[in-house]
């Protein structure tokens, strides 16, 4: 019988290298934190859009085409865009850090579909599912997110970034983790600067 | 993947047809749709029957289908090249929705139209001020070009 590694044309050697390298190699808490508040990527895009728009206005102001107009109206039209509400899709690492589901935990194992192919999971002999963390909001009671074939969910969160059944924003959460730890870390500085000086305290007092 | 998500719709909506609408393609273009819906029972838009243009994207599920009215029509959120402002076909579009529950959303608009968003500022004006001679005209566009 064919090997996961062999139907996915996996070399076995290098991926238990790979999974050996990774699996013991922690991320510092540094580089954990730092993944979740700077997001470059989003930021030079932008960055590069303002640049070429503002370099397109000077061309108008010169010559004054029509043209030139439309192009900076396209530019500021674009869905992918960063400003405005929907401000473009979740960052490439979203997707590797979403929760992987087997097919195991699926209530209708036989039935189940996906929402954005409507194909059943069943049909695939490797399917690749992954869990939306949606509903991880205090507001709304807790549920368990929303399932997807990770080939569909991909694309779409790319240019947006909401559940394609809930609505909920993926960077909204991120937003809310983000304050959360942010929290966690002021109170744990908190904690720190207490014990120091109570330290301060046994030494004069 | 957009060519067997759209088979299957089309599928479905022979299994299990919504009520008071029908879909499915105009001739071997499996892209571009006709539907049909028939005016809501309690609206100035009852007893027409109204069809509509369907154009799916190459890249549907992930962008909305475009849907515009062929048949006239008197609304405020419908203009007279038959474009409809209905948020759910623009930035509120997701992959997980359907032609069928688009075009049950195009029914309820038809019942309860928005005014505050509107695409015919004067029709939603009459819409607000004067309620009865908007649907007098509803129903009078609906007799002249759906019946």
């Amino acid at each position: 019988m064919a090997t996961y590694e062999e139907e996915h044309n996996l070399d076995s050697r290098t991926s238990s290298n790979r999974s050996q390298a990774n699996g013991r190699h922690h991320h510092t808490l540094e580089h954990v934190i730092n993944s979740f508040l700077i997001e470059e990527h989003d930021s030079q895009i932008a960055d590069s859009r303002e640049l070429f728009t503002d370099a397109l206005r000077v061309l108008y102001n010169d010559g004054g085409s029509n043209v030139v107009l439309e192009l900076i109206e396209s530019l500021q039209d674009d869905p992918t865009s960063v400003h405005g509400e929907k401000e473009g899709g979740v960052p490439e690492d979203f997707l590797d850090s979403l929760e992987r589901v087997s097919m195991d935990e699926l209530t209708d194992k036989e039935n189940a579909e996906c929402p954005i192919c409507t194909n059943k999971y069943s049909d695939d002999e490797y399917p690749l599912l992954v869990r939306l963390p949606c509903g991880t909001k205090s507001s709304t009671k807790l549920v368990k997110g929303h399932i997807f074939d990770l080939q569909c969910i991909g694309p779409w969160l790319k240019v947006n970034p909401t559940c394609p059944l809930c609505r909920c924003n993926m960077n909204e959460l991120k937003r809310i983790k983000k304050e959360q730890l942010e929290k966690e870390i002021e109170k744990y500085k908190a904690e720190l600067s207490d014990e120091e000086e109570e330290e301060d305290w046994d030494v004069y007092g | 993947m957009s060519t067997k998500r759209i088979r299957k719709e089309l599928a479905d909506l022979g299994r299990d047809p919504p009520t008071s609408c029908s879909a499915g393609p105009v001739g071997d273009d499996l892209y571009h749709w006709q539907a049909s819906i028939m005016g809501p029972p309690d609206s100035p838009y009852a007893g027409g029957v109204f069809f509509l243009s369907i154009h799916f994207p190459t890249d549907y599920p992930f962008k909305p289908p475009k849907i515009a009215f062929t048949t006239k029509i008197y609304h405020p959120n419908i203009n007279g090249n038959g474009n409809i402002c209905l948020d759910i076909l623009k930035d509120q579009w997701s992959p997980a929705l359907t032609i069928s529950k688009v075009l049950l959303s195009i029914c309820s608009l038809l019942t309860d139209a928005n005014p505050d968003d509107p695409l015919v500022p004067e029709i939603a004006h009459i819409y607000k001020q004067d309620r009865a001679k908007y649907e007098a005209t509803a129903r009078e566009w609906t007799k002249k070009y759906a019946v």
